[in-house]
């Protein structure tokens, strides 16, 4: 690449917000194609989480009966469907920072989502089987 | 490959699926953006008539990202035999924007039923 073209595309690449802007390609060299294509289904999963919260949000307000603490039903749908908001704006970044770190040969970044997500769900989840419980009664 | 091989052979490349599992995750993906559209329409439908219109919109997503993958999958492919250079991450991005934008439609949805409850 030369280097007026790196110096174009890292202009355009400053104009852009951190959540979209894509990897910087002219670091480093092009990883092994699997690792990319490795990279770019996590990335999916990742969308694909997402969406699988945005769906369990709108599963409790269309199907979970009014439980016994007032709210609580709307509340469960609320955090739900923002923590797929959260997931949703995080994956891209994720997806880059990997990307650029196999161009560079450095360690994969950590991510605080995985361990948050699973800690949120576990929460959520818990909650929720003893407000379904509760309301059996 | 053989030299009998006729030219434009369009047998699989590469022996671990990696393209074509990548092609199916973007198909998983597209059809699950069509999903939540459906779970909007049918949860926010009858109070807010907008969220009619929103699950319209991801039906079209859907659709364009089936297309779109299934020509990024080419694309790939065709990256793979040396005919082009790689696919670049502006699907990757419009992927992301519309994880956010459904994600930010299944909020409003939700908070607008939980106040019209009242």
């Amino acid at each position: 690449m030369s280097r007026s073209a790196s110096g174009s595309e890292r202009g355009a690449r400053r104009r852009l917000p951190a959540a979209v802007r894509p990897p910087r390609r002219h670091l480093g060299e092009d990883p092994d194609v699997r690792f990319t294509l490795a990279n770019e289904r996590t990335f999916l999963s990742w969308i694909r989480t997402a969406l699988a919260l945005d769906a369990a949000g709108l599963a409790v307000v269309q199907l979970l009966p009014e439980l016994v603490v007032p709210y609580a039903r709307e509340v469960l749908a609320v955090t739900l469907v923002v923590l797929g908001t959260v997931v949703a704006s995080a994956s891209f970044r994720r997806w880059a920072s990997v990307e650029e770190a196999m161009r560079t040969r450095t360690p994969l970044p950590t991510s605080w989502l995985p361990g948050f997500l699973a800690g949120s769900i576990g929460t959520l989840s818990l909650v929720t089987v003893v407000l379904l419980i509760a309301a059996q009664r | 490959m053989s030299a009998t091989d006729p030219p434009g052979d369009r047998r699989v490349f590469d022996e671990g699926l990696q393209a074509e599992r990548t092609s199916l995750a973007w198909d998983r993906t597209a059809l699950t953006v069509a999903g939540v559209g459906a779970l909007l329409a049918r949860a926010g439908g009858t109070v807010l008539p907008w969220a009619w219109y929103v699950a319209g919109a991801a039906f079209a997503v859907a659709a364009a990202g089936l297309l779109l993958g299934r020509s990024r999958y080419l694309h790939r492919d065709a990256s793979l035999r040396g005919d082009r250079t790689a696919p670049g991450p502006a699907l990757i991005a419009a992927a992301g924007v519309t994880g956010v934008a459904v994600s930010l439609a299944a909020v409003a949805v939700v908070v607008g039923m939980a106040l019209s409850v009242r």
